[in-house]
């Protein structure tokens, strides 16, 4: 059998029925994709060394062919590619849990969830932000001034772009949302516009610059 | 490119930069998170978690970071250095896989040599096995996977402490539960194959019921499980707890709040020394706003557990129902 050529669902299914080669194929094809996530994810947390990796990927596969495959099985894919997200989500579950069992030995056992702060920590813009009090104020000023007519969708891509700072590449690139990133930009210029024209020039500018590929 | 002095005048582009509070008990957590960017939500669950996420400070950093980290493309020289990206390692771990995939097959003992062995074995591993034993106990996994999500702030029987992570609707997929809770399952489900009728077993779907917030679910398994031991003080709590549940997750079910007192009253007249059941009364007097029943059980359970998180956070409960109480008899 050509197992390069297989589809990933009739992967799964070999791999589940126990064949060595499948699961020869199974490592070949997604080994980068969960140490590439584990990797990205151990990086915030500012640990890059290949030997806690390698630990978290060889972790990721036992816990998929635990109680004889038991995740793989339940799994139903919705799309002909999710098993990638899927094994990008049991590598990250396995790096943050690996992290927050090192802080809490650390720290003890706090009331906070440290090792998510600091992973929230690290996705926020390096930039200088707004006092705390000042950003409530701001932030409640532009709610109120966004479009009326303004869908859920658009107010959500507007927030996460100002508020969490994600690029429109980023944005567009949350599945299921259906925007390209040209699309994602057009819904922010059109929302920044107004807010502007409610809250005046001089108070908020057009987002300028924090596009992706520049071009905004 | 926005210059400097521009970022520095416009508060919009600011509002990014500022620091973070950490997530609220009604956060989703960070697995739920992660199934939006791996897109493995439900069109409606992944609208609602992007509604949440697109306002709340923490929740929006978190799926900012992970879109980032699902989306970039690995770096080959990060892969090429790692033991794992290597065939040696690949070919010793898909054997590993293979046998792990494969139903356990009974093993033929052919020689004598072979049977002593397995008789020293049996004996010289016998604490291991009741380690094994220990580690696959139905209860002691879901006590684990309720520590490890803390879905709502009820005790349940001999979990260690854990700050709640979230207060609905988060275990949706096998995927996003904690591992415990599956073979927790897995197990419960076995037993329950071979004698539907078992209170234990009842008790114990119950709670994982609980965990994945099915209240209402959970109630008919007790009341399953107290048709075959109707004076079981476990399950009269599992009861009172099951019912204050379904009372926090619908308005319209304030009532089982009284429920939920009688069967845990029901519980500690069996078993009177009890720190989960007392723990689960003071938390449902609080949520009745019976102050004073509430300060009561507070400082019976402070009597129960002298130490340790769970005493620190019934402590911390107290303080405030006293503060809350000094305040309203203020003029």
């Amino acid at each position: 059998m050509n197992w390069n050529s297989l589809a990933p669902e009739d992967l799964l299914r070999a791999c589940i029925e126990g064949g060595e080669p499948a699961w020869e194929e199974f490592l070949r094809r997604f080994q980068p994709v969960i140490a590439g996530t584990v990797a990205r994810c151990a990086r915030r947390f500012g640990d890059t060394g290949a030997g806690l990796i390698d630990d978290l990927v060889q972790e990721a596969f036992l816990k998929i062919c635990a109680n004889r495959c038991r995740v793989l099985r339940e799994f139903q894919p919705q799309a002909p590619d999710a098993i990638f997200g899927f094994l990008k989500t049991v590598a990250f579950n396995i790096t943050l849990d690996h992290f927050r069992g090192g802080m809490a030995e650390k720290r003890g056992s706090g009331q906070r969830d440290t090792a998510l702060d600091a992973y929230a920590e690290s996705a926020i813009a390096g930039s200088e932000g707004l006092p705390q009090a000042e950003r409530e104020i701001v932030l409640r000023e532009i709610d109120e001034n966004l479009p009326p007519d303004t869908s859920p969708r658009d107010r959500r891509i507007f927030w996460l772009y100002y508020r969490h700072g994600m690029t429109s590449r980023a944005i567009a690139e949350i599945p299921g949302l259906g925007l390209t990133q040209k699309g994602v930009e057009s819904v922010i210029q059109r929302m920044t516009g107004h807010v502007r024209e409610r809250l005046g020039p001089s108070k908020i500018e057009p987002p300028k610059g924090k596009s992706s590929s520049g071009t905004f | 490119m926005v210059s400097m002095m521009d970022s520095e005048r416009d508060p919009l582009e600011r509002l990014a930069g500022s620091p973070r509070t950490g997530p609220g008990p009604g956060c989703p957590s960070p697995e739920e998170l992660a199934s939006v960017a791996a897109g493995l939500a439900s069109a409606e669950r992944r609208d609602s978690l992007l509604e949440h996420a697109s306002r709340c400070d923490s929740c929006g950093a978190v799926l900012r970071g992970l879109i980032e980290d699902f989306s970039e493309q690995p770096d080959p020289q990060t892969l090429q250095s790692l033991r794992t990206s290597g065939p040696a390692w690949q070919h010793e771990m898909a054997r590993c896989m293979t046998k792990a995939s494969r139903p356990k097959q009974p093993v033929p003992i052919r020689s004598w040599l072979a049977r002593v062995a397995a008789v020293v074995i049996a004996l010289g591993g016998g604490w291991i096995a009741w380690i094994t034993w220990f580690a696959s106990n139905p209860e002691h996994l879901l006590a684990e996977a309720y520590t490890r999500q803390r879905p709502f702030e009820y005790r349940v029987p001999g979990a260690a402490y854990a700050p709640v992570r979230q207060e609905r609707g988060a275990l949706g997929s096998s995927f996003t539960k904690p591992r415990a809770l599956l073979e927790a399952e897995d197990e419960i489900a076995g037993a329950l194959e071979k004698d539907p009728d078992s209170a234990k077993a009842l008790e114990l779907r119950a709670r994982a019921e609980m965990i994945e917030h099915d209240p209402e679910r959970a109630i008919e398994t007790v009341k399953h499980a107290l048709e075959r031991k109707p004076d079981d003080p476990g399950l009269q709590a599992d009861l009172g707890m099951a019912y204050a549940l379904r009372a926090q997750s619908r308005p319209d079910r304030a009532v089982d709040y009284a429920y939920a007192i009688d069967n845990l009253e029901k519980s500690r007249r069996i078993k009177p020394n009890s720190p989960e059941t007392v723990f689960n009364l003071a938390l449902v007097y609080e949520q009745m706003n019976s102050v004073d029943d509430a300060i009561r059980e507070w400082d019976e359970y402070l009597k129960l557990d002298r130490s340790g998180p769970w005493h620190d956070e019934a402590q911390r409960r107290l303080t405030e129902l006293e503060s809350k109480k000094n305040s309203a008899g203020k003029p």
